[in-house]
């Protein structure tokens, strides 16, 4: 038996050796890689107190994942009884090499409560790969990646726990000699093996060659396991917590700012893979391709190539296999992401509304837009490749700062009558109403800057309007990829803003308000910005708006209507965290309103389809995203919806009329100009 | 008391329609002036009896020796020109149309003349004419000063004014030299029958709501029964709904008609600037709100799937 | 082969038109582009020089603001321009064209010359053919399809009706070019870059021995058209609106 136990020493020795020598070499090659990629990220460590809580409620009490109630539950009881079993493996790695090893001997009390409690936790890794496995077999839901990969994962990590239990059941057959730790009764699960399959009638010899056999088994699928992790998507084990550790603490988010005018500067946006920063190769290693982000998209959901999960997997899979390139810094061999038979296509990338669901579901804090905005800009400014019908929106943009190329000059055509006065007639105005192209020259935009405009007079409220002083936000072009075009219009914005340094800017649409308020700082203008429904429902607030009647039904002479939904603006809601406001002010303008939730509403609110620039591209693949919205806003029974963005109510009518639908789109100002009158 | 030569274009050996109101303007106020109608093709005789009412004095069909008027278009534009010499010519006016715009630019850089294209007004007594500048948004009044004024006038936009005379038949065989530079290798003819929407006296045109190619039927049994040419905006040229060639507005063809009927139009400047001059417009539109509601003439606020094929009933 | 285009800086068609004076408009308050047409002949012109090389030079005569539309020339692709200051707002197509043919003689034998079919701001038709005239060139205008064969270009035209005419004209010529020849590009970034450092010759008129007195026309007003007003919407169902509206048609206005 010794000379048994010399060559094990010397065998684990060499295992451990070899096993975490190749798990350090492959990680060290991914972190290496993580810090040779070229794009560069201004980042501070702040708020270090705030980030471990972070850590502490999210890894530890896994809450983001359990925002999915089963599949979190399930990965929760994997998660400990994994953790749970590692400090055993680990002693039985050790004690394979030096016999000596015996915390059993040193720590008993301890020793023994943490085995019994690991053993129960380990049983539950069980019942929660049992989960995981239904899923894959039975329910196998589309956005979930059911490969190789996956299926190794599943069964090496079940390989693990199983051999643990047998490690242990033979274990406590074992004889126990003297003082030696007695572990009959220390495995009140692993035991069960014995009852189940008679292990106790085997001989003394059988039970030690049991044990043994067990043990490399085990030895065999945990060291495999080990070296198997970094090429994997289980690197999320390694990249998951530090990538939450790191995550924007702020859910509003700016695109980062590209300095065109840099003269040395040979590229823009992401053309290739070394181009990435490194939060970005974080991102990409966190990644469990868990479908998430996929169930929440609005395009994946609607027949488009797009998958944020697919992107981020893509992008993965690009930049490993071009890690030898970007390590020795040849950026020249490295090719271009959107290239002949790459998975990223036009399509893939055009597809986005950036809605941020992907972002805001993602168990591992992702931020999947990034990606495809950056890679967008650089096919927009060095490709000049974008949706050939972008052309006409970028020249109009250009030319007449509005999206379908009206007159500049008649930007304030839509106040005709109403007395509204100009900013440079009243620039001492305690709101400078921001309205927007759609609010200007849109049908149906205007007819709610209309209501805002009248609704503000009726409430006191001292503002005016630049007019033609005003140019589009900018927005929409930036999210297009024209980084160069959008820092055009922001910066004529700016320059008007700062002449007239406005107390408070009001905004009618959310894009205005996104981007005035989150990514006009970065061009020197920061002022406080509020988007409509808050200021309205702070006008009620404050009785300077009272609701006088109540909405009278479709076409203005139906009953008044009961039942009304609200349409979460994703540009209100996931990039800004208005969710309340609008329901608020929707309650205050109406008395005794039924607010109904639409199946998807909040942060799982559905996008209307309009945003990243998509409301102004052909949409030719798959199911139109405006019409899956409609559909479920009449399936909710609501004999209204109310939108707080001009495009979210053009989308929603649209669709409403194409499902043959009665029911009516109207905005939150006109409800309370109706409501107030 | 001037000669004018008015160029005649015809079509299929048939006189356009159009160049009755060319004559009008020619004839300006006093009525004195002596007409010449000129032909580069078609039958003398024909022209004779077309333009007999409309008050020319002379019908002078022109033959080039030594040039293809059908291959060169610079042997066309030299043969008009040797007319205008030979029957010293105070001014020259013709239609404004593709053929015409070509011709007269042709002949006005041959002639290193001062020429006038796509008039709205013409004065031949004072060398005035009116013309847009900037797309219709403006109207420029443009001072000619050379012996000979060259003007093309814009389809329909002066009204034919018939006022009979007798004309005689004179040929006239001119010297061309063909600086045979450009030659004109075959001439692809559309499918026939169709007004051609540059002239016609009454347009309806069809917008996006049209919705489909296949809907333009519609508008096309109006048409017959209007005997109207058939239009498209834009916006249903890009969605695939019409060609082209049947786009109004900007980009598209520039028309003067009397009457032009606009169904599921929202009224855009674009679109606007290629129909202006219209006599009379009407606007059929489902959305009261559209702005064609305010720079119409007449309006009717309803579905143009319905109130087209009202309209086609009515009129029969 | 060396390509000349001419190109015009025109009020963008979409800009309100304030008028001055008796004969002028307000040209500082409004936005300027290169007259559109024109990006179809740039286009073409940058095409061929990719295919065959050799340089495309833009040429421009207008106020110094006309720079930019060179610019945005080059950005699509022209090698260099060339600017011909005037001071006036308008100026005839005669002394244009002459402008044009001396500036581009001074630079160069050309071997082709693009231009737009019109100027969307005077609507004058005939610059083209006119420069062609004074350099003995061929000329076609309203193109929407070429190629070169064997030497020459053959192109096509619409005529009416939807009618097309196939011509055919040695090199070099001048080509006046309309909607459909192609489709203008979007100027990629680092181009719009560069074009703002690719070299421009300046001249005056009087450098090139021409005088804008010389004119044989003159603007003599420009005044704007109003919006027609006072639209009557007809009231009523449908088929009341229709039977209305076709009485009027045919007994009030007389058009049908």
């Amino acid at each position: 038996m010794d000379s048994y136990l010399v060559v094990k020493s010397i065998l684990m020795l060499v295992a451990l050796s070899a096993a975490f020598s190749v798990f350090f070499i492959r990680v060290r090659r991914l972190f290496r890689l993580m810090r040779s990629v070229q794009g560069k990220l201004p980042f501070t460590l702040d708020r270090v107190k705030e980030r471990l809580m972070v850590l502490l409620t999210d890894v530890v009490g896994q809450s983001n994942v359990r925002r999915k109630a089963l599949p979190g539950v399930a990965h929760t009881l994997i998660l400990f009884g994994f953790l749970a079993v590692q400090p055993h493996s680990l002693e039985l790695m050790l004690k394979g090499v030096c016999p000596a090893f015996d915390p059993a001997k040193w720590i008993p009390a301890v020793y023994g409560g943490y085995l019994f409690v690991a053993d129960i936790l380990a049983a539950l890794v069980l019942v929660g790969f049992a989960y995981a496995i239904y899923r894959r077999v039975v329910e196998r839901p589309k956005y979930l990646t059911l490969g190789t990969d996956a299926n190794l994962i599943i069964l090496f990590t079940c390989g693990i726990i199983v051999t643990f239990q047998f490690i242990n059941a033979f274990q406590a057959l074992l004889p126990v000699h003297g003082a030696a730790f007695d572990y009959r009764g220390a495995f009140p699960v692993s035991g069960l093996w014995i009852g189940l399959l008679g292990l106790g009638r085997l001989g003394a010899g059988q039970i030690a060659a049991g044990y043994e056999i067990a043990y490399w088994l085990h030895m065999a699928i945990i060291l495999g396991f080990l070296v198997y992790i970094p090429g994997s998507k289980h690197l999320h084990l390694l990249a998951a917590a530090p990538n939450v550790f790191l995550k924007p603490l702020q859910r509003e988010k700016a695109m980062p700012k590209t300095d065109i005018e840099n003269e040395s500067a040979v590229t823009f946006g992401l053309g290739k893979v070394s181009e990435l920063n490194w939060k970005n190769v974080l991102n990409l290693y966190a990644c469990t391709e868990c479908g998430r982000c996929e169930e929440q998209c609005p395009a994946a959901q609607t027949g488009k190539p797009l998958s944020p999960k697919n992107v981020i997997h893509d992008f993965k899979l690009d930049l490993l296999a071009q890690a030898d390139a970007i390590l020795a810094q040849k950026s020249d061999a490295v090719e271009p992401i959107v290239r002949e038979a790459s998975p990223i296509t036009a399509d893939v990338i055009w597809s986005c509304t950036t809605c941020r669901a992907c972002e805001d579901i993602c168990p591992v804090n992702i931020e999947q837009l990034d990606f495809i905005l950056e890679t967008r800009k650089h096919q927009v400014l060095m490709q000049a490749s974008f949706p050939p019908e972008m052309q006409a929106t970028f020249t109009n943009l250009e030319n007449q700062a509005n999206p379908w190329g009206f007159s500049a000059d008649t930007r304030a055509d839509w106040s005709k009558g109403m007395n509204v006065p100009l900013m440079c007639d009243h620039p001492e105005a305690e709101i400078l109403y921001f309205v927007g192209c759609a609010g200007a020259f849109d049908d149906r935009g205007k007819k709610i800057a209309q209501s805002m405009a009248r609704v503000l007079q009726r409430a006191g409220v001292d503002f005016a309007i630049l007019g033609p002083e005003e140019a589009c936000n900018g927005d929409m072009a930036r999210r297009a990829g024209n980084e160069y075009l959008a820092q055009m219009l922001i910066k004529q914005n700016v320059e008007v803003l700062n002449q007239y340094k406005p107390k408070k800017i009001l905004t009618g649409c959310p894009h205005c308000f996104n981007i005035i308020k989150n990514e006009y700082p970065q061009f020197g203008a920061a002022y406080p910005v509020v988007h409509h429904s808050e200021l309205l429902h702070s006008l009620f607030r404050q009785g300077r708006l009272k609701s006088v009647q109540w909405m009278k039904g479709v076409g203005g002479n139906g009953p008044a209507v009961e039942a009304m939904a609200f349409h979460d603006s994703c540009y209100l809601g996931r990039w800004n965290g208005i969710y309340d406001a609008p329901r608020d002010l929707l309650r205050a303008a109406g008395s005794g309103i039924r607010l109904t939730e639409l199946r998807r509403h909040g942060e799982k609110g559905f996008c209307c389809g309009a945003g990243g620039g998509r409301m102004f591209m052909e949409e030719a693949i798959g199911k139109r995203i405006n019409i899956e919205r409609a559909e479920e806003v009449i399936a909710s029974g609501a004999a209204m919806v109310a939108a707080a963005c001009p495009f979210c109510a053009t989308m929603l009518s649209d669709g409403l009329r194409d499902c043959q639908s009665a029911v009516s789109v109207k905005d939150i100002a006109e409800i309370v100009d109706e409501a107030t009158a | 008391m001037a000669t004018i030569g008015i160029w005649i274009e015809t079509e299929g050996g048939k006189v356009k329609e159009t160049n009755f109101g060319v004559i009008t303007a020619a004839r300006g106020g006093s009525g004195e002036n002596t007409l010449l109608a000129l032909l580069l093709d078609g039958s003398a005789e024909a022209a004779k009896e077309a333009l007999a009412p409309y008050g020319v004095h002379k019908i002078v069909p022109l033959r080039a020796e030594g040039a293809d008027l059908d291959q060169s278009p610079d042997a066309r534009a030299r043969t008009l020109a040797a007319a205008v010499e030979k029957l010293s010519l105070n001014a020259l006016l013709g239609l404004a149309t593709t053929p015409g715009r070509d011709l007269f630019a042709r002949l006005a850089a041959y002639l290193k003349l001062p020429l006038a294209s796509d008039c709205v007004a013409v004065d031949v007594a004072r060398q005035t004419v009116c013309k847009s500048h900037f797309s219709g948004k403006t109207v420029a009044t443009i001072q000619m000063k050379a012996p000979v004024m060259l003007c093309a006038l814009r389809p329909n936009a002066v009204e034919a004014q018939q006022s009979p005379t007798s004309p005689e038949i004179a040929p006239l065989t001119v010297t061309v030299q063909d600086p045979a530079r450009v030659r004109v290798l075959e001439v692809k003819k559309a499918p026939g029958g169709k007004i051609d929407l540059a002239e016609a006296n009454i347009i309806i045109t069809g917008g996006r709501p049209i919705g489909s190619a296949e809907n333009y039927k519609i508008l096309e049994a109006c048409a017959q029964a209007l005997g109207a040419a058939v239009g498209a905006s834009r916006a249903a040229v890009d969605a695939g709904f019409a060609p082209h060639s049947m786009q109004v507005g900007q980009t598209g063809k520039t028309v003067s008609p009397k009457l032009y009927i606009g169904c599921g139009l929202s009224g855009s400047v674009q679109h606007f600037a290629g129909m202006k001059t219209s006599k009379v417009i009407v606007a059929i539109n489902i959305d009261k709100d559209a702005p064609i509601f305010e720079k119409c003439d007449y309006g009717i606020i309803g579905d143009l799937f319905e109130v087209v094929p009202m309209l086609t009933e009515a009129l029969k | 082969m060396k390509i000349y285009v001419c190109v015009k800086h025109v009020p963008d068609t979409a800009a309100n038109i304030k008028t001055v004076g008796a004969n002028g408009f307000d040209d500082a308050d409004c936005k300027f582009i290169a007259n559109p047409y024109d990006e179809y002949a740039v286009e073409q012109a940058v095409r061929l020089m990719e295919s065959q090389g050799g340089e495309v030079v833009v040429v421009t005569v207008g106020k110094a603001a006309a720079m930019a539309t060179l610019r945005s020339a080059m950005a699509m692709g022209a090698t260099r321009g060339i600017l011909v200051t005037v001071e006036s707002q308008f100026l005839d197509s005669d002394i244009t064209s002459q402008a044009l043919k001396a500036a581009i003689e001074k630079d160069g034998k050309p071997d082709l010359i693009f231009t737009g079919k019109v100027a969307v701001d005077t609507e004058g038709f005939q610059t083209a053919y006119r420069l062609a005239e004074a350099m003995n060139l061929p000329v076609v205008n309203e193109i929407l399809k070429m190629e070169l064969r064997g030497g020459k270009a053959v192109v096509e035209r619409e005529i009416g009706g939807g009618s097309r005419e196939v011509l055919e004209a040695g090199l070099p010529c001048v080509l006046g070019a309309t909607k459909g020849l192609n489709v203008p590009r979007y100027p990629k970034f680092p181009d719009i870059m560069k074009a703002k450092k690719k070299e421009v010759k300046q001249m005056t008129l009087a450098d090139l021995g021409l005088s804008a007195a010389a004119a044989k026309t003159e603007l003599a007003k420009l005044e704007k058209v109003p919006d027609r007003t006072g639209a009557k919407i007809i009231p009523g169902p449908a088929r009341e609106a229709v039977k209305e509206l076709v009485r009027i048609l045919r007994n009030d206005e007389k058009v049908i």
